[in-house]
């Protein structure tokens, strides 16, 4: 018997194709992390409101694709922002455990608000990447799955420089890895929070279109992003590289087990690796102190 | 600066006069810290006031006071580790751009004007006067301690303080270090006009350089007035010395 090395090849660039977009919804749960010291269990929840903020002003209102898209990103960061006023702001102080339950409970608000205004149907996205697909040689790979790669490749990158050399960025950087300090140089340490809602917002929301664009839109988007917390426990909460790694790693071995053993045991062979990873690498990958922080 | 009567302090009441060096010293305990916290804004007193430059700052958050003038170093060097020594000193102007986020993130405009012409200041009135051109691009926690205390000095100075705020800024260091410090910290003072408030374990230095010299004991001031007539002062050398040792000058 032959062993199809095509179809190898095929599943293992779709997995790591698709695993750009992973690392960018990990982004997402990093920037909090980092910036905040809190897991944002309403992530997915971002994701979904980017996806029907972007579906009710391109369809339902018929505005064009680039203005529908400023429009939502406005409209989530927006949101980003009066949620860390009132939920997260008051909670500040209090143990870390109380601000998740904070975060859980504001995901079930959003999905049920969502789930009021739009109805629990399957919507069509309008699509916003290009479907053609590729061909390397044998190999055909999706349209979407490779620019959605490149997207959420660029939108890494311009945070990584974003943080390393603007002023604003370092600030951020700063505020995150002592306030205290932070506070006494002049840095507005409640405004780099406020600034890191809104980026975690629209990182969300990018994610969300895409990924609604490639399957459909219903309130069942925001479960995505729970599949991401394999992603962000194997790389280190705090790591925006070990995001990156991990959402590739993580990407492929879905793509694998998805080709060879089925769609069923796809969600459930990332935790098992993710779960043997981690007796030998508490922390993550790249979870540690001495990891080059964003 | 009038300040009066925090919990950890009792009734502290001292001014320090314009363009001058005041030192607070001490025991070990005796309220120093919480007092440098209580000016640049981490303690809210319970009951007393702030003045700096005749306005009243004492319900002003931390951040607001560092842009009127106010800057600290810490006891424990407090920068950025995961960073160059030239951010660390950057983010000290932080608080002096007016830019905002939008027009910072796209760097242009009055934006890249601001941030060319701190960039002009700070070489010359930070990295040059400190003396700590050749590591500017190391990461800080690679730095030897003494360094990193000139690195937080620098930090503070990029703020372009009315006032300096150093917390115990020898300790720790060997004869030759230390006299560096002193020569920048009168520096500081003599050629810039900033008034420089100075925590210090090191009586000679302290006794040195400052032209005003306030003793705390279990957060109550025992003792006030020039270097000579602190070290003359009985209830000084008893409460602080135990009365055995003469301090040194």
């Amino acid at each position: 018997m032959n062993f199809d090395w095509i179809a190898l090849a095929e599943f293992s660039l779709i997995g790591l194709f698709s695993g750009g977009l992973l690392a960018l919804i990990a982004l997402g749960f990093v920037l909090i992390y980092k910036g905040t010291g809190v897991i944002n269990f309403a992530m997915g929840e971002f994701m979904m409101l980017g996806a029907y903020f972007f579906y009710t002003a391109n369809v339902i209102w018929g505005l064009p694709i680039w203005l529908a898209l400023i429009a939502t990103l406005a409209a989530v960061a927006l949101a980003a922002a009066l949620i860390e006023r009132a939920i997260l702001r008051p909670l500040s102080g209090q143990p870390v455990i109380s601000v998740l339950m904070a975060t859980i409970g504001l995901a079930s608000a959003l999905h049920g608000t969502v789930d009021a205004i739009w109805g629990g149907n399957n919507y069509e996205m309008p699509q916003l990447l290009p479907r053609k697909a590729f061909t390397f040689g044998d190999l055909l790979i999706p349209g979407q799955v490779v620019w959605s790669f490149v997207l959420a490749a660029a939108i890494i990158a311009a945070f990584a420089l974003y943080f390393r050399y603007s002023r604003t960025g370092i600030a951020m950087r700063a505020a995150a890895s002592d306030p205290i300090t932070a506070y006494v140089l002049g840095i507005d340490v409640r405004k780099t929070q406020r600034l890191t809602w809104v980026f975690a917002g629209i990182v969300g929301a990018v994610a969300g279109i895409v990924v609604g664009a490639m399957t459909s839109l219903s309130p069942a988007l925001g479960g995505v992003a729970l599949g991401v917390l394999a992603v962000i426990i194997l790389g280190g909460l705090d790591s925006v590289l070990g995001a990156i790694v991990a959402g590739l790693i993580i990407g492929l071995i879905e793509s694998l087990t998805a080709g060879y053993l089925g769609g069923k045991v796809r969600d459930i062979v990332p935790y098992v690796t993710v779960l043997l990873i981690l007796m030998v690498k508490p922390y993550g990958l790249f979870g540690t102190r001495q990891i080059e922080r964003l | 600066m009038s300040f009066g009567g925090v919990r950890a302090l009792n009734d502290v009441s001292f001014t320090a006069k314009k363009g001058e060096i005041t030192a607070i010293i001490g025991p070990n305990g005796a309220g120093k810290t919480s007092l440098f916290n209580s000016i640049s804004g981490f303690y809210k007193p319970s009951a007393g006031r702030v003045v700096f430059e005749d306005e009243d700052i004492s319900h002003a958050p931390a951040h607001r006071r560092a842009e009127l003038g106010l800057a600290r170093t810490f006891q424990n060097v407090a920068l950025f580790r995961g960073m160059t020594v030239l951010d660390n000193i950057k983010l000290g102007g932080h608080g002096r751009l007016h830019s905002n986020v939008l027009s910072a993130m796209c760097y242009f405009g009055s934006a890249r004007n601001e941030e060319m012409q701190l960039r002009r200041e700070i070489e010359r009135d930070v990295i040059d006067f400190l003396e700590i051109d050749h590591i500017r691009n190391l990461s800080v926690a690679s730095l030897p301690y003494g360094l990193q205390k000139r690195v937080e000095l620098a930090r503070a100075l990029a703020m372009q303080p009315k006032i300096l705020m150093l917390d115990e800024p020898v300790a720790g260091m060997n004869r030759e270090e230390t006299e560096d410090m002193a020569r920048f910290i009168l520096d500081i003072q003599e050629e810039r006009g900033i008034t420089v408030l100075l925590i210090e374990h090191d009586m000679g230095m302290v006794m040195d350089i400052s032209s005003k010299v306030v003793v705390l004991n279990f957060g109550e001031v025992i003792g006030t007035g020039t270097p000579d007539e602190v070290r003359e002062n009985p209830q000084v050398i008893h409460a602080y010395l135990g009365g055995k040792k003469e301090i040194a000058a």
